[in-house]
């Protein structure tokens, strides 16, 4: 393939032919023919010789599996072999994702002897989650005078479900941090009932059962009287995730995209509520992605849930009313929707309150600010969204808040606490069952 | 010297051998046309691709569009001056679209596309500036030729040159060749000199591109055989038009080489049937 510069030095050639024969000066015809010629002898020799070589190059890229985690380096192998009975050299890259960073041998030149095999390693460090390819690679060659080019993409692509990164979730699994943050006398649903610790003693009264009977307090104010012991009744309460899982929440740049962001915030806020012994489910929702992950008291669907989004990444439009339609037919009322979406697509907010009609939801609202990419070239730019942003962000608050819910606007700082404080508030008010 | 001052000096060093036939030609003709030039046009541009060396970036690209204006101010002042639009006393201002302002402007192109082709980075702008020069620089010297031999005013001779050149084309359309060739006529004064500087500017070219190309490879073998075979054709091919000029068919025989190694080449093109071509 001829590249832009051969064509432009072509035609500058050519020029040259036409406009020497117009003027009829024998030499420099002489020397315009021939200057065409030495360019165009070139890229018809590179077309019949070296050109031909690259598409036999074969190339195999491979790694131990396809899974990775975020910020955890991955070793990938690139075995290359010249099937040309003759020398081969070529240039060589590894296509691969902005979300990847890349180091080693990825890219570079080689030189093969006929049937030589050479084997290069890189390593790959992703810094988002979800699904991405890794490949073809790349071989390209050209002419000695730069004019044209040869490429081939000659080897399979690579598939990488890249999980989200211990260190952003591991600080919720921490026994002793988490319950050092919150859970150190926050058990606000108390009530008597049936369970297994005591909460306090009254007056016996007839139909009370003998095996609640304080006999130890028998007697101990007037003589004759009996207490019972009431038991604290544990009140249990689902917590459903419904993540907007459209374009409008991949935004961002490299290492800070919005789905990503909010994807470890949402797990380690399922850690802490699956730590007080309350049910947690998902629902990843898209015109494109629909997963829906039941409730339940153990941590199966937060492991569950790492492994969907290790194999997704947002695409397509949400719909608040689908999802929560689909909703109302799997969960019960008494479930607390956490909705968390950048709420980028028109929809009557309305039409939403009276879907989710007697259910019960707190509505989080992704600012798209925190993910504006930063740098002092960008300073204009992100002045000018951040008024804008902000009012807009403060107005679907508003219409949320009007319509009773409790609504949050939440960045890449404080989406963790406002996740866990609703949570906290819910538990407070005897949300549960 | 760092490494980047030093490969730009060579680069311009390189340029400079490119450019060899249009600087033998500019010391030979300018000397002797610089006085039937309007000496405020040709000031006013022959510096400006040296200028715009030592200004900044950001109004780099502003010095031409201003140069242009300001001749266009003046132009229009001489204009409105001639008209009595204005008083006569602003013609000492004024340029006028006359003669010698057609030398300017033939001149000025070739001395600005002379200093931008050495000062190039592009191998392609470089060649293409070689020829507007080496052409420009050329008419003049037919019309400075015509205007020895025949002994008619320097502006009339240019004229005629001209006017040859314009002929040559009306007659490539009408008649499909074309019999008046200004160099073709007349004969150049400093013809060894000039196969000299075509010498030094082929080579140069090569070396440019040598210089271009992929420095990791060995390109050694690929690229004597592109000289070796771009001589053998340019110079089968210059036969070839030299046998076809008889019956004045010099472009028909050009154009069907050019074809013909065009398609050779889109044809030998490996990546032609892959992308379903």
């Amino acid at each position: 393939m001829i590249r832009k510069s051969g064509y432009l030095i072509l035609s500058a050639s050519v020029y040259n032919i036409f406009e020497s024969i117009l003027l009829g000066y024998k030499y420099y015809i002489i020397f315009s023919i021939i200057l065409f010629f030495v360019f165009a002898s070139d890229i018809l020799i590179f077309n019949l010789t070296t050109a031909r070589l690259v598409r036999n190059i074969e190339v195999d890229i491979s790694a131990e599996n396809e899974k990775a985690r975020k910020f955890s380096p991955k070793e990938f192998t690139i075995a290359f072999l010249n099937k040309n009975n003759s020398p081969t050299s070529f240039h060589y890259y590894v296509y691969s994702s902005d979300t990847f960073k890349m180091a080693g041998d990825f890219e570079g030149f080689l030189s093969l002897k006929p049937f030589e095999r050479v084997v290069r390693k890189f390593i790959v460090t992703p810094n988002t989650i979800g699904r991405y390819r890794l490949g073809p690679v790349s071989v390209y060659t050209e002419d000695g005078m730069r004019l044209s080019v040869e490429r081939a993409e000659v080897s399979r692509m690579v598939d990488l479900k890249v999980a989200p990164a211990l260190s952003e979730i591991m600080a919720a699994r921490s026994e002793r941090i988490s319950n050092m943050l919150y859970y150190t006398g926050i058990h606000y649903n108390k009530k008597a009932g049936q369970g297994y610790d005591f909460l306090t003693l009254r007056e016996y009264v007839p139909g009370d059962e003998i095996r609640y009977v304080a006999w130890s307090m028998l007697g101990k104010m007037k003589g004759d009287d009996i207490y019972v012991k009431q038991m604290e009744e544990e009140r249990i309460m689902d917590v459903l995730f419904l993540i907007d899982y459209g374009n409008g929440m991949n935004q961002g740049h490299d290492g800070k995209r919005m789905f990503d962001s909010i994807m470890a915030d949402v797990i380690k806020t399922s850690y802490k509520i699956r730590k007080n012994q309350d049910g947690v489910g998902y629902l990843i929702w898209s015109s494109e992605v629909n997963v829906y992950i039941p409730p339940e008291r153990t941590a199966a669907p937060i492991e569950n849930l790492q492994k969907v989004i290790s194999d997704l990444r947002p695409s397509g439009s949400f719909s608040l009313a689908t999802s929560i339609d689909f909703l109302r037919r799997k969960i019960k009322k008494t479930t607390m929707m956490f909705i968390i979406s950048s709420f980028e697509y028109d929809e009557d907010p309305a039409s939403v309150r009276d879907l989710i009609g007697s259910f019960k939801a707190m509505f989080f609202i992704v600012n798209p600010y925190e993910f504006v990419i930063t740098g002092d070239e960008n300073r204009t730019l992100r002045t000018t969204l951040f008024h804008k942003q902000n009012s807009i962000m403060q107005k679907k608050r508003e219409i949320m808040r009007r319509f009773g819910f409790r609504t949050e606007v939440v960045g890449t700082k404080d989406a963790y606490r406002k996740l866990v404080s609703s949570y906290l508030y819910a538990k407070m008010t005897n949300m549960g069952e | 010297m760092d490494t980047a001052s030093r490969e730009t000096i060579i680069g311009n060093l390189v340029n400079f051998g490119v450019m060899m036939p249009a600087i033998i030609m500019a010391i030979y003709i300018l000397p002797r046309t610089f006085s039937y030039a309007n000496p405020f046009i040709l000031f006013l541009f022959a510096f400006l691709p040296i200028l715009r060396r030592f200004l900044g970036k950001s109004i780099r690209g502003f010095v031409y569009p201003a140069a242009i204006l300001i001749a266009a101010v003046s132009i229009l002042i001489w204009a409105a001056s001639v008209s009595g639009a204005i008083s006569k006393r602003y013609l000492v201002i004024g340029t006028p679209v006359n003669e010698p302002f057609m030398v300017s402007i033939t001149l000025v192109i070739g001395i600005v596309t002379l200093l931008e082709g050495i000062f190039a980075g592009k191998l392609y702008s470089v060649i293409t500036l070689m020829a507007f020069s080496s052409l420009t620089f050329l008419d003049l010297m037919a019309a400075f030729i015509v205007f020895r031999e025949t002994g008619y005013p320097f502006f009339t001779s240019y004229m005629y040159v001209e006017l040859m050149e314009y002929e040559a084309m009306y007659t490539l359309v009408v008649y499909g060749y074309e019999f008046s060739l200004p160099l073709a006529t007349f004969t150049i004064p400093i013809n060894s000199y000039l196969i000299g500087g075509f010498v030094v500017s082929m080579v140069s070219i090569i070396v440019a591109a040598y210089r271009n190309g992929n420095r990791s490879m060995d390109r050694s073998r690929s690229f004597a055989y592109s000289v070796l075979y771009g001589s053998i054709l340019g110079g089968a091919s210059f036969y070839f038009i030299t046998a076809m000029s008889r019956f004045s068919l010099q472009f028909l025989a050009i154009s069907i080489v050019i074809v013909v190694m065009i398609y050779a080449i889109i044809r030998t093109d490996p990546g032609r049937k892959s992308n379903g071509a």
